[in-house]
């Protein structure tokens, strides 16, 4: 038995209402992620040079910086996980995806005590819940992602390291590929040397993209004999070198998360609205049956009465 | 002769180009980058880089970063910040040049963070303003 049309007319404006949100909220998150795209493909050129420099000059300097190896002296027996998530949902999986990989991550190193650090609502609320002691969120700063809001991120985590409360700092955010595919990445942030990291990868890792990502994906060709001239010396190099590096990876993987968020949510928005458009057409299918039914009805109805009156 | 020349900043790529000579800033002061230079690894200075490609000259202000001469003769300069000469606005410099003598003068000692900063802006807001006002002079 159809609906009454009077049913499908209510469903199908409410379905054109919510066509028109998606639409919208498509557009909004399309100039979002042209103009965070944008940023984050201008940002990659420095990070990788930097990334080549620091190897280049570590393999010159036997400077035990802190940064590069890990503080001398007693550990502290924690680690500390930063995850960068969003503030805002409706961006289809983007922060669950995020956050099952997290949470594999802390599965699989459970020999080791791990805090945590989010930014960004939607990961706070899960980091709450996970049993891990959560010691600081920040909010996102994807809506317009800048150096300067990346700072007191980059200053508290250099801070948690350089005190000695925590000896290894992870960073979880989502790499972005293009705007139809992002991958959740957890990087080894602190000590930036990864030697200790490239024996944990053989023994339990597998999957590429994990640890070690930098020293795979950066790998500079090896150079066997060095006549590199280092001025002033590799050490006064390297001094410089080192916290800037830390800054700049930490601000490329915020707008790498920034431009995969906004990416995502335009998809989401776009298949929503999409699945919207056409409900929309299948009522109004439905409605233009009903409503001819409803006529023939009447049609046959009164034709009846005329052939009862004659 | 050439060598390859690449300028970058934490924003955008702002040379990547042949080039026949390269003159840069360095904490130990100028040095010149020709073809064939060793490799090297070092400081860059805040101050004005001058590069020369086919009989054309052009200058960039910069603010502090990093110099890597490659095997292959490569030059890259990762810079903090980098503006060609018609990039510049003078009465912007200016004004910045200004805000930074300001907090210098009321900074209460000179082991502040904040003295240092200024120091470091003012130093950056002289080579702009330096390169800002030989273009003026050079009739433009």
């Amino acid at each position: 038995m159809p609906a009454s049309p009077r049913l499908i007319r209510r469903r199908l404006k409410s379905t054109r209402s919510t066509r028109k949100i998606m639409k919208a909220m498509e557009l909004v998150a399309g100039s979002k992620m042209r103009k965070t795209t944008q940023q984050t493909l201008a940002a990659r050129p420095f990070h990788l040079l930097l990334e080549q420099m620091r190897e280049r000059v570590e393999q010159e300097s036997h400077h035990a910086h802190e940064l590069l190896r890990g503080r001398p002296g007693p550990k502290s027996g924690r680690s500390l996980l930063v995850i960068a998530a969003s503030d805002r949902g409706l961006c289809a999986g983007f922060n669950n995806q995020l956050i099952k990989y997290s949470l594999e991550f802390l599965r699989t190193h459970e020999t080791e005590r791990f805090d945590l650090l989010t930014i960004g609502r939607r990961a706070e609320a899960v980091a709450r819940r996970s049993g891990n002691e959560l010691v600081a969120s920040f909010p996102a700063i994807s809506n317009a992602p800048s150096f300067a809001r990346a700072k007191p991120i980059v200053e508290y985590i250099r801070d948690a390291f350089l005190s000695g409360r925590v000896d290894r700092i992870f960073f979880a955010y989502t790499h972005f590929k293009s705007a139809l595919v992002q991958q959740p990445t957890i990087i080894q942030l602190l000590p930036i040397s990864n030697e200790q990291l490239a024996k944990d990868d053989q023994t339990e890792e597998e999957q590429p993209s994990r640890t070690g990502f930098y020293s795979r994906y950066f790998k500079s060709e090896p150079e066997s004999d060095s006549t590199m001239i280092f001025e002033p010396t590799s050490d006064a190099i390297l001094e410089a070198l080192l916290p800037r590096l830390v800054e700049t990876r930490v601000y490329t993987a915020l707008l790498e998360s920034a431009s995969s968020e906004h990416s995502a949510r335009m998809m989401a928005m776009r298949s929503a609205g999409d699945a919207a458009a056409e409900m929309a057409d299948d009522l109004t299918f439905t409605l233009n049956q009903a409503r001819q039914s409803a006529i023939t009805r009447e049609i046959s109805e009164i034709s009846a009465g005329k052939a009862a009156i004659e | 002769m050439s060598f390859r020349f690449k300028l970058v900043t934490p924003d955008r790529v702002l040379f990547e180009q042949e080039v026949e000579a390269v003159s840069l800033p360095t904490p130990d002061g100028q040095i010149e980058v020709l073809t064939h230079h060793v490799p090297l690894s070092t400081l860059l200075a805040t101050g004005i880089i001058q590069l020369h490609e086919a009989g054309k000259e052009e200058e960039v202000a910069v603010s502090g970063g990093f110099v890597t001469v490659g095997e292959d003769g490569t030059l890259t300069v990762l810079a903090e910040t980098a503006e060609r000469g018609e990039e510049l606005d003078l009465s912007v410099i200016q004004e910045a040049k200004q805000r930074a003598m300001d907090v210098m003068k009321k900074a209460v000692s000179t082991d502040d963070l904040s003295f240092a900063m200024a120091a470091a802006a003012l130093e950056r807001e002289l080579s702009r303003e330096k390169l800002a006002l030989k273009r003026k002079h050079h009739g433009k």
